[in-house]
């Protein structure tokens, strides 16, 4: 029925408080006034003002017409930690970047990824319509990795030197020039009118010992820390700088990321040193396995792992399934039964995978081929591409000094005295032998004693050990733990160990709970028990790479012209043992009690970037008087530490100097004294390479595709990183920076003025590895925008190695053949080293905290403090029923926070709550709730869903800022306002807890490596 | 039209939208309860008027559950997906909803600014009916603000964006929801619907 008019305007007086337009149609109008009605009139009519393609393929013939206007640079994406190739897409008149989407060349963004010697315009071909290659090489950047450039053009990026004003923490700043920044970090003086703060020159001592009583302390110079973000290209040039400061301590963002996974990896493989960790090979397995991790949707090569899940499931013959207390996308109602989530409790993973290594031993389901070969070459022999030390005899009589050791052949007179490296199997008589000895299998089985050296010693084998620890509960007991049906694990375990070596387990961040490490080592045993290791369709550690930043064929970019020393102990007491302490010493000489230590100690970890900051806090073991923060936001990343360690880093007499040198203000770097802008993405030098998921050798490598927009030194470069401290190096006297400070390989010494003087070379050594790779053609170089930086490769390198260097520039690093992936069935790159079912360098650490050895091979352990107090028993479920986990967001990452057309599609996170639970609270979707943990408080929205475990909190990790462009900053004469969409949402990193058991300052962390505790944290739920 | 009729259909449609954007909740149902009189008459069923300002007789929860039922829940077995390419070509973002984000696009219409559920425009399907009649809306605010020569651009774009879009299944839709609906603020929005949709408007 027509409305009247008059029915019309008298209904819409009455209308008041009914419209969307929350705004006012002010916002409207003025979106409104700038379409093509109002007069404008798009540049194309089907593409409207979409920028140009960068060029055009004729799909008939395959002709590629190149825009000449742009450029199309293959560099390096670091929206986060998988690192992929990508595309840029380059304005030459503006500079601008204009698009960024994948690097047909490389492996982590396209499969099959093209020949390497493939034309720089034949690689355009191949992503086009021309006899459909494009559905071939669809190398693509993923969502974040598509949005991430915005960062370029932030409006709260630093562009200047800043340091602060007032006190610390307080949001404000003046710029200053890099002369003076430079001058007062180095010589240090009354520098905020809060007294004399020492410079770096001052704290560079390398002769006066920072404890007289304590030398394996070392030097004062070790009162100098540097905290960094990860391994994205450019982390050897600061390593290169801490070195010659003479620094041991250094620390990446591992500990409060997934160093639990990469432990349980190291005990796995042997390695602690370099944490090796190991990948499916997910274009051949058939069954994967993931506990804590879901691939596509986290994980790490995360767009690798998810093309490739996603292929195998479809057209492959890929199963596989989650396992966590989360639903993901990895789970696919598209798949069918294919992929499979499974919902557990938090921290109780371990429980899950030690049932089913209960079930598997049971059962006899382990491949006992693989396990009972007691070196190489008997593996090699029996066709094993691996093998692993099941059958090696191992100390178990409490009363033996050696408790914990493997006995050593020598110990037996099977092996020269001295030697360390030759073990004990028994064969099948029960007769000891050396395990070099036999060329077939061992006893997999064995508990009895041995005679060494006279003394009647028990002894089991290292799989005889694992078998009694599984035994320890049943498998309705570890059922019980994990919330898991004992039939679903029963199910899983059968299913797991029914594809021949074609099944793998893996895991990640899912296992960052206080129990962490056991976790992830019951769950990565897995993979011995079914001997997957080298086999196609198994598991791999990795193809490797080309040397870069090694003593490489053209350029040694280890050494300095006067090496300076660093062993000492570190200051998170990371890497060196309790009991090798002076303080220890003293304790046991004159009788006091050595346990617990004031703080525990983690004599095989690495990157716990927590314990960094809280120790030179805590002055335990020592204090630290500088912090250098290299782009790394750690109280924020880690749980708890902004809530422990807030007070104290505002309180400037603590730790005197704090340098951040990051390209934003973020939560840690609001404390600095000083901020030094840094290059972002696509504007810097640096060589990289996958963590894992190739199975050839790749090295990434970034360089400067577009200009920062950042100030410059005197040198002309960027102020950042490499340039920063370079000044600092050479105004103190560093060796190994200035003239005369890399070495070649004919020992000529060169100098290190720019950044590219270092990364330039360090590509040389990539070109030329192996075999050299050929030189760039001018079309290459052109196309790819190569010769923006000609002049550069001209002035660092020597005349062979130009066109070398910038035929690995233009196709943004260096990657190997795919056809050497494999060689018949086993893997074409082999991880050498046995995979280990008992870990001795484990099962021979005491806890300093009570003073227990710790088990050397997987067990069950609830998260617990450090002194192995259960979590539960001080915070009482009935106080905190729910248990807190993070979740990886697959568009967001904590530092892209601001990328508004991330933000567009996903504004916000909120407060994942099984409807159950929700229903017994009386809370609906779209309730504000507040979440309360012994540690902080943080208030959400809800989300209902039954995609949770119950009794289950999930967070989506990356939101609830309160820096990073959240609060209000002021520079100078300046305000940038605090913007809403970047404080929006909720951080579960504020909820994180500190360890009661502990004295000082602390976070919770994993109790045998101190990985911070992210995960399975105690909350309470209210509607607010 | 004039301009304050052209201001007055502009808020008719912004309220229109508003109903099938949000959520309800008690703000909304108040607001609903204020304008039922003149909306019953308007569209020419004032026995509805009573019935839509009793909302306190049923509890908020009934009005969700309708809400959910009819809007969001395909499997309710009341839903009516209240998109253009759903009803028209029995599927979601066919494409008839990139036509309708093309007009978007052009004219500069953000969804995420509309104050809506955050399931509609946090990953907003441009062709749902509240997103259609609030950019109808839009336009016509404009028209009414704007100078002569871009007055006949907005114009030209709101007839266009009628006639190829909200009037091919405006009226259908808000008949199916007048006859699917349970509650008197939903069977009131379906009539709204097909009087905002009829094309003439009749003298006064």
């Amino acid at each position: 029925m027509p409305v009247s008019r008059r029915d019309i305007i008298k209904a819409a007086g009455a209308l008041g408080a009914l419209t969307v337009f929350a705004a006012g149609y002010a916002p409207m109008l003025q979106g409104i006034a700038k379409g093509w009605w109002a007069g404008e009139v798009p540049r194309d009519p089907l593409s409207g003002n979409a920028p140009e393609p960068e060029f055009r393929v004729d799909p008939a013939t395959g002709q590629v017409t190149p825009n000449p206007n742009q450029y199309v640079a293959n560099s390096v994406c670091v929206g986060c930690t998988s690192i992929c190739g990508v595309r840029v897409r380059v304005d030459r008149n503006t500079g601008q970047v204009l698009r960024v989407t994948g690097n047909p060349y490389h492996v982590l963004s396209s499969d099959p990824y093209l020949a390497y010697e493939t034309p720089i315009e034949a690689s355009f071909q191949s992503v086009s319509r021309f006899q459909e290659r494009g559905l071939t090489y669809r190398a693509t950047a993923c969502g974040r990795g598509n949005a991430v450039l915005s960062k370029l053009y932030d409006p709260y990026r630093v562009l200047t030197p800043l340091k602060r004003v007032g006190k610390r923490g307080a949001g404000k700043w003046q710029p200053i020039s890099f002369e003076q920044l430079v001058q007062e970090v180095v010589e240090g003086g009354d520098l905020f009118g809060e007294g004399q703060v020492d410079g770096l020159r001052a704290i560079r001592d390398l002769k006066t010992p920072l404890d007289p009583n304590a030398p394996e302390f070392g030097p004062k110079a070790n009162q100098m820390l540097f905290l960094f973000g990860f391994e994205e290209g450019r982390v050897n040039f600061a390593k290169r700088f801490v070195g010659a400061f003479g620094s041991v301590n250094m620390a990446e963002h591992r500990g409060n990321c997934g160093f639990s996974m990469r432990a349980g990896y190291a005990a796995l493989l042997g390695d602690w040193a370099a944490q090796p960790h190991l990948k499916p090979d997910f274009r051949n397995a058939r069954f994967i396995l993931n506990i804590g991790t879901a691939p596509g949707n986290a994980g790490n090569p995360f767009k690798r792992q998810a093309k490739l899940i996603a292929e195998g499931r479809s057209e492959g013959s890929l199963n596989y399934v989650v396992v966590d207390p989360v639903l993901t996308n990895s789970d696919q109602l598209s798949a069918g039964p294919r992929s499979r989530w499974i919902p557990i409790n938090p921290g109780t993973d371990g429980a899950l995978a030690m049932g089913m290594i209960r079930w598997i031993l049971e059962n006899k389901r382990y491949n006992e081929k693989f396990l009972s070969q007691p070196n190489a070459n008997a593996a090699k022999a029996a066709g094993e591409p691996s093998w692993s030390n099941a059958t090696h005899l191992v100390i178990v009589d409490p009363a033996s000094a050696d408790v914990g050791k493997f006995v050593r052949g020598s110990q037996l007179g099977l092996a020269p005295e001295g030697d360390s490296d030759t073990f004990v199997v028994m064969d099948a008589t029960g007769k000891p032998l050396a395990n070099t000895q036999p060329t077939g299998p061992a006893q997999l089985f064995f508990s009895g004693t041995l005679d060494v050296k006279g003394t009647s010693v028990a002894v089991k084998t290292g799989l005889q050990v694992l078998c009694d620890e599984v035994s320890k509960y049943t498998l309705d007991e570890y059922a019980q733990a994990c919330g898991i049906p004992a039939a679903t694990i029963t199910e899983l375990a059968d299913r797991f160990t029914s594809y021949g070596r074609q099944a793998v387990a893996d895991c990640h961040g899912g296992t960052m709970a206080s129990n962490g490490f056991y976790t992830a080592y019951a769950i990565v045993l897995l993979n011995a028990l079914v001997g997957n290791l080298n086999w196609k369709g198994g598991s791999s550690a990795g193809g490797g790479k080309y040397q870069d930043y090694a003593a490489g064929p053209r350029y040694d970019l280890t050494k300095l012209p006067t090496p300076v020393a660093t062993q000492d102990a570190v200051i998170s007491r990371q890497g060196f043992a309790y009991e090798k302490t002076s303080e220890f010493a003293r304790k046991k000489a004159a009788g006091e009690k050595t346990y617990p230590a004031p703080a525990p100690w983690y004599p095989f970890s690495t990157g716990l970037q927590s314990e960094f900051i809280l120790s030179g806090l805590n002055g335990y073991p020592y204090s630290a008087k500088a912090m250098i923060l290299w782009n790394t936001n750690p109280l924020y990343g880690a749980a708890g530490l902004y809530e422990s360690a807030k007070d104290a880093l505002a309180d400037s007499k603590k730790i005197p100097l704090t340098i951040s040198i990051d390209p934003f203000i973020n939560e840690t770097s609001a404390f600095a004294d000083y901020v030094v802008p840094d290059t972002v993405l696509y504007e810097t030098w640096g060589v990289t390479f996958p963590w894992g998921g190739s199975l050839n050798k790749v090295n990434s490598v970034r360089w400067p595709v577009v200009e920062p927009p950042q100030s410059k030194t005197a040198e002309g470069d960027p102020v950042g990183m490499e340039s920063f401290l370079i000044a600092v190096a050479k105004r103190i006297g560093l060796p190994g920076f200035g003239d005369g400070a890399i070495a070649d390989m004919n020992g000529n010494w060169l100098p290190l003025n720019h950044p590219q003087d270092y990364h330039l070379r360090a590509v040389a050594n990539v070109a030329f590895d192996v075999k050299p790779v050929p030189d760039a053609s001018d079309s290459d170089a052109d196309l790819t925008g190569v010769k923006r930086v000609w002049d550069k490769l001209q002035a660092t390198l020597k005349a062979e190695e130009v066109q070398k260097v910038a035929f690995v520039l233009a196709r943004g690093g260096r990657f190997e053949d795919a056809a050497k992936s494999y060689e018949g069935d086993w893997l074409g790159v082999r991880y050498g080293k046995p995979m280990q079912v008992y870990d001795e360098r484990v099962g021979t650490v005491k806890n300093s905290m009570n003073g227990k050895r710790f088990i050397g091979t997987a067990t069950w352990v609830p998260p617990v403090f450090t002194d192995e107090t259960p979590v539960d028993s001080v915070y009482k479920p009935s106080e905190y029923p729910f248990r807190l986990v993070s979740t990886k967001s697959q568009l967001l990452s904590a530092s892209v926070m601001g990328v508004t057309r991330l933000q567009d599609i996903h504004p916000s996170n909120l407060v994942l709550i099984h409807s159950d639970d929700a229903e017994r609270l009386g809370i609906h979707y779209g309730d504000q709730v507040r979440l309360t943990s012994p540690g902080g408080k943080a208030e959400g929205i809800a989300l209902v869903s039954r995609g949770i475990q119950r009794g289950t909190i999930g967070i989506e990790h990356g939101y609830g800022h309160w820096a990073l462009g959240a609060s209000d900053t002021s520079i100078g004469n300046t305000v940038w306002h605090a913007s809403a969409q970047r404080a929006a949402g909720i951080s579960s990193n504020r909820l994180g807890i500190s360890d009661p058991k502990r004295q000082e300052l602390s976070t919770l962390g994993d109790f045998v490596v101190g990985s911070n505790a992210r995960q399975a944290l105690p909350v309470r739920v209210e509607k607010t | 039209m004039s301009v304050d009729e052209q201001l007055a259909r502009a808020r008719l449609l912004d309220s229109a939208a508003t109903l099938y954007l949000r959520r309800p909740d008690s703000s909304l149902l108040r607001a609903c309860a204020t304008a039922c009189g003149a909306l019953a008459e308007m569209i020419g069923a004032p026995a509805l008027a009573d019935r839509m300002a009793d909302t306190d007789r049923y509890p908020l929860s009934t009005f969700e559950l309708e809400y959910d039922a009819l809007f969001c829940v395909p499997v309710s077995g009341r839903y009516l997906p209240p998109f253009e390419s759903a009803q028209c070509d029995r599927r979601l973002w066919g494409p008839r909803a990139h036509a309708v984000a093309r007009f978007y696009g052009e004219t500069g219409f953000r969804l995420e600014d509309l104050a809506c559920d955050p399931i509609w425009n946090s990953h907003p399907i441009p062709d749902h009916i509240g997103f259609e009649m609030a950019f109808l809306s839009a336009l016509l605010q404009s028209e009414a603000r704007a100078e002569a020569s871009r007055a006949a651009h907005l114009r030209g774009t709101y007839a266009l964006f009628r006639h190829e879009h909200f009037d091919s299944w405006a009226t259908s839709y808000g008949t199916r929801l007048m006859k699917t609906a349970h509650t008197p603020l939903y069977q009131a929005l379906g009539a709204l619907t097909v009087g905002i949709a009829a094309r003439e408007v009749a003298p006064a």
